[in-house]
């Protein structure tokens, strides 16, 4: 790979303008409403953290090299060409001050998938060495180590050990012919085992055959935060290698966010063909599991609680009326925040935010946005479905003194599961 | 060259041009950025992508709630104008008249007098729009020369129009021809100036709907 | 009572006792792996917990306290990992677990909880060493709760 360099940052943004980011460039009237629908703007009011001036820098590549009035520009000497000091400037609106979270460009009247550029464009800050330190190392590690935290095979098989020993549960790794393939992010097996724990209480009582490969466990792509296609596409070949060998129906996406992004929509398009198994997020299946009555709960939380839609679940992912239906199960005082659902708002540590240190002020100005939701409804518990939009909402919650428990969606409908053969067995 | 050559040169040949430039423009622009392509979406869909398209080409003409509340004024401001807009090009029967001798293709027109009042109010919300433009933070930050320019261009035929019509001013052939030499001009600029909106509007809604429709996704 | 040798076991103890009696004998689980993470907060959590009678106010700037060691010491995602840390994580997530009230765990035993993070805390501390002694916190889980009962017995009528 060649040296970073703003050259090479061009090209690579050169290289990511297709018809749609052109039409998107045509069709943008400055009205500055997207502005409107970003947590880094209405939380901070600076204008900089307008959704459509983030790309500015790919607008003026498309602009001097792709229209005739910009070329003829360019002829004359008029165009102002891009340096090192714009990456610098642009890095954290780019980096910091986004999330991916995908809310402007359902705002945007004329229809620009504002978000989806950003995520393009990320790719010419990447290849320009203009990316910050956080999401470096933790792509580096994905890459040599197989997750962007670090963790290896023997931390997982720790946590498996945990599980059986505890539960009696049975978890094999890199069992052939089996129905799933259960990814996990790197923040479940450092910050909350309960999960996989969840997930083999659930599929053993659907009476489903699972299991997890030791060459590809990891479900999140730092490639893709960063905006590193090369490397992205890495990361995914791995689980694509892994599920097909092992000959698996279906992958399943865990409680993270972007990694369901990365794996159920930018995979194949990165690896340049489709999938031989299907990718689900694991409330989807969950739902089927309900649906189909493979599952059943018992007993109903009391507490007045709310959904958080994780952005790449919810908008992105379009898995909005499923987690309904799973509290509907459990929650006997479920209430929705305002804009839930596809037009939620954004906790403010995704697309690579949390990761990157230099950010942390600005997020958590940014979380002000959910403090406001959550003050509007005075919930005792919350709830989500991806491990790092738990943990930024937990920080964020700290820090403006509000006491309010966040839950994985999953790890509560395991909690009210009816486990019928595993009473039998204990007690037998 | 005196008020009536003006005149003839403006709405003969001059328009000639203007329209020929117009539309070659548009269709450059359009080719520029068709030719680009895009990569088919190898992920398992969920919907179909033509649908989504054409939703979104419908639903987005009407804003989110939250942001319509945050910013209701920039919001009908916008349906003002465009409105305004429409009434006063399509709506107004020498226009229809024009477009029948150049088209041969004719439709009813409003009362004179309501185009007029229309046209004035549609000066004052360009008048707002650009108000708004040079004070909100946002706006100025983003705007560009051009986005003044596109202004400036939209705003003249407008404004010449309502001046010829009521006799104000300059003479009634003076204004006429500045009115037509206005629209010659918004007409040559527009492919090159973010007036390509009016058509481009539809293919990134397209875009963006097809992803949605396909994937399955809010759009 | 039969000692305790299995988890089966021992859940169903702890399922028995009443939240104070929980609480006292979380407290002695993460007592057991203090060495991992030496936070006061901790170790004020754990006297808060095991005392019968903490003052709520007490109580509440305590709970504050280790939620907040607890949020200070989680990995962030994308940082490199280093299971030493999160041992201590996991230590004060166990203290936490002490004093959180029920609707805060879906209703799970707290000491269970604290059981559960101990062990985890002991095998983090474990993972980055490669020949450390397998790990046995259960076990000594079980031989803790077993004399703890063993204790409550003398006292009780
Ligand atoms: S909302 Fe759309 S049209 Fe308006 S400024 Fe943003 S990108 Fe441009
Ligand atoms: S994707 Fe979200 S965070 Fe990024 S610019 Fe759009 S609204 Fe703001």
């Amino acid at each position: 790979m060649s040296a970073p360099s703003v050259e090479k940052g061009i090209r690579f943004i050169r290289e990511q303008i297709d018809a749609p980011v052109a039409s998107f460039f045509s069709a943008c009237v400055h009205c500055g409403l997207c502005a409107e629908a970003c947590l880094f703007y209405t939380q901070t009011q600076d204008p900089r953290y307008t959704p459509i001036h983030k790309v500015a820098l790919m607008r003026r590549v498309w602009e001097s090299e792709f229209t005739l009035w910009g070329r003829i520009k360019s002829a004359l000497g008029l165009t102002k060409p891009i340096t090192e000091a714009d990456f610098t400037e642009w890095e954290t609106l780019v980096y910091d001050g986004c999330s991916l979270c995908g809310r402007c460009s359902l705002v945007c009247p004329v229809g620009n998938d504002i978000s989806g550029m950003i995520r393009k464009v990320r790719e010419g800050f990447a290849a320009a060495g203009h990316a910050p330190e956080g999401l470096i190392g933790a792509t580096t590690r994905a890459i040599e180590i197989g997750s962007p935290m670090g963790v290896r095979l023997p931390a997982l098989q720790a946590q498996i050990r945990h599980i059986q020993e505890s539960t009696g549960l049975e978890i094999s790794l890199d069992r052939p012919g089996v129905e799933y393939m259960a990814l996990l992010s790197s923040m479940e097996i450092m910050n909350f085992p309960e999960y996989l724990e969840a997930i083999a209480r659930i599929l053993r009582q659907a009476g489903k055959s699972w299991t997890i490969s030791s060459k590809a466990f990891e479900a999140t792509n730092s490639g893709i935060q960063i905006g590193a296609s090369d490397l992205a596409r890495v990361l995914v070949q791995r689980i694509v290698d892994a599920a097909e060998e092992l000959g698996v129906k279906m992958v399943i996406s865990p409680e993270c966010g972007h990694g369901y992004t990365a794996i159920r929509w930018d995979g194949p398009n990165l690896i340049g063909r489709p999938y031989k198994f299907k990718v689900k997020h694991i409330l989807e299946l969950l739902d089927e599991f309900r649906e189909q009555g493979l599952i059943q709960t018992q007993g109903l939380e009391e507490a007045r609680l709310s959904f958080h839609d994780p952005c790449q679940i919810a908008r992105k992912g379009g898995v909005v009326r499923q987690p309904r239906a799973l509290l509907g199960l459990v929650a006997a005082n479920f209430v929705e925040m305002s804009d839930a659902g596809a037009m939620n708002w954004c906790c403010g540590g995704g697309g690579g935010v949390s990761a990157n240190e230099r950010a942390d002020a600005l997020r958590l100005t940014a979380f002000k946005q959910k403090k406001a939701q959550l003050d509007a409804l005075k919930v005792d518990t919350l709830v989500t479905a991806c491990a790092n939009c738990r943990i930024t909402l937990e920080e964020g919650l700290e820090a403006n003194d509000m006491n309010i428990p966040v839950i994985g969606l999953t790890e509560m409908i395991a909690e009210h599961l009816v486990e019928t053969d595993r009473i039998e067995e204990k007690s037998a | 060259m005196n008020a009536d050559e003006l005149l003839i040169w403006a709405r003969g040949p001059g328009f000639d041009l203007a329209l020929l430039v117009f539309v070659a423009g548009m269709l450059l622009r359009l080719f520029e950025i068709l030719s680009l392509g895009r990569k088919r979406d190898l992920a398992e869909g969920r919907g179909c992508g033509a649908v989504g398209g054409l939703r979104t080409i419908l639903s987005r003409t009407l804003p989110r709630r939250s942001v319509f509340l945050k910013e209701p004024l920039r919001i009908l401001n916008g349906y003002l104008l465009h409105m305004g807009l429409f009434v006063a090009i399509f709506l107004f029967g020498p226009h229809i008249d024009f477009f029948k001798a150049w088209f041969g293709l004719s439709w009813p027109y409003l009362p004179s007098g309501m185009v007029d009042a229309v046209t004035a109010v549609t000066l004052l919300s360009l008048t707002v729009a650009l108000v708004l433009r040079m004070n909100n933070p946002v706006l100025r930050l983003i705007s560009t020369s051009g986005d003044y320019v596109a202004w400036v261009l939209t705003f003249l035929p407008l404004l010449t129009g309502y001046l010829a019509h009521n006799h104000l001013l300059l003479p009634y052939t003076w204004m006429l021809a500045l009115h037509i030499l206005s629209v010659d001009l918004l007409l040559v600029a527009a492919p090159f100036n973010k007036l390509t909106h009016m058509f481009a509007f539809l293919l990134a809604r397209w875009y963006q709907g097809y992803q949605a429709g396909y994937r399955g996704i809010a759009s | 009572m039969s000692p305790i040798n299995n988890d089966w076991q021992f859940k169903h103890a702890l399922d028995d006792m009443d939240g104070y009696h929980q609480r006292q004998v979380a407290a002695l689980f993460v007592r057991n792996v203090l060495d991992l993470n030496p936070d006061p907060r901790v170790l004020k959590a754990l006297e808060v917990a095991s005392n019968y009678d903490s003052d709520p106010d007490e109580m509440n700037s305590t709970i504050k306290s280790i939620m907040q060691a607890v949020l200070e010491s989680h990995a962030r995602c994308g940082a490199a990992c280093k299971w030493s840390d999160q041992a201590g994580y996991y230590v004060a997530r166990a203290a936490a677990a002490c004093l959180t009230p029920r609707s805060f765990t879906l209703g799970k035993d707290p000491a269970w909880q604290a059981a559960l993070s101990c062990r985890m805390a002991r095998t983090s501390a474990t993972l980055d060493c490669l020949d450390c002694e397998p790990v046995t916190e259960s076990l000594k889980q079980h031989k803790i709760l077993s004399d703890y009962l063993e204790s409550l017995k003398g006292t009780e009528p």
